[in-house]
């Protein structure tokens, strides 16, 4: 009983990182709250010429334009058009600002670090690659995207 | 300072080119060359640019837009890192419409680098 009681105690002191939890395609992923600036429905983009088939384009948000990835191009996955439930996540990563498309935005989730795990290796490999870590929350796997991993393969490894 | 454009449109989106980037419109002609900036699949119209003999071809022309300073946006970070036509750097906001700005200057130093 005191074993649970210091373990408990050793639980509430551990700490904790906030998370988004969106899905694409099916797939269900994780990004850091602090990386995360705003979340909006889904708007039609304006269109870039010359730019890669994962930009959409750019919008229009309070007084700021941002780029849009759709992030199921980005990830090699099946694309499918926009609906109701799709949402803009615009996200600050380590050296840029942008906006990802997901299917959906369905949780916020606070979580200790240790329950974040390695990837699980049955995942794709070109999903495999943007991702830091799993973890598991209400019995589904979620992965964990790495916030450089992640602008390497939207830049393409140019910086600018 | 405000600036006009001229709004144009190309494989039906609407562009703006500074007008004081612009010599004169003329009808299309395949042997006009050289055609610079944003390629269009149903060019109907050439601009000629203000500098040197190049050629932008639209589709259409739609109207002349008075730009404030506080209209008009630089693109995204990752536009300008990844986009291959380096013609177009800014946007501009006009209620709520938006038209992609080219400038026919960078467009010519993207025909000769």
């Amino acid at each position: 009983m005191t074993e649970e009681i210091l373990e408990a105690s050793w639980l509430e002191e551990e700490e904790k990182i906030s998370f988004i939890v969106f899905t694409a395609a099916g797939v269900h992923f994780a990004l850091q709250s602090s990386h995360v600036r705003m979340i909006r429905p889904f708007v039609q983009c304006t269109y870039v010429p010359g730019c890669p088939d994962h930009i959409l384009g750019v919008i229009h948000n309070r007084g700021e334009i941002h780029s849009v990835s759709d992030l199921r191009l980005l990830l090699s996955l099946p694309a499918e058009a926009p609906d109701q439930s799709s949402r803009i996540i615009i996200t600050k990563l380590e050296r840029l600002e942008t906006g990802l498309l997901a299917d959906s935005v369905d949780d916020i989730i606070e979580i200790p670090i240790s329950r974040i795990s390695e990837p699980i290796p049955t995942l794709p490999e070109h999903i495999r690659s943007l991702v830091s870590g799993d973890l598991i929350h209400k019995d589904m796997h979620i992965s964990v995207l790495s916030t450089k991993l992640l602008e390497d393969r939207l830049t393409g490894g140019a910086h600018g | 300072m405000a600036e006009t454009h001229m709004i144009c449109s190309i494989d039906h989106r609407r562009y703006a080119i500074p007008t004081r980037q612009i010599e004169r419109v003329q009808p299309f002609d395949e042997k006009t060359e050289p055609v610079i900036g944003v390629k269009t699949a149903a060019p109907a119209l050439l601009i000629k640019a203000a500098q040197g003999d190049y050629f932008q071809a639209v589709d259409d022309l739609h109207d002349i837009l008075t730009v404030e300073p506080d209209m008009i946006f630089p693109l995204p970070r990752l536009i300008r890192i990844l986009s291959t036509n380096e013609s177009v750097t800014h946007m501009i906001l006009d209620r709520d419409r938006s038209y992609l700005v080219i400038d026919l200057s960078r467009a010519i130093k993207e025909k000769h680098a």
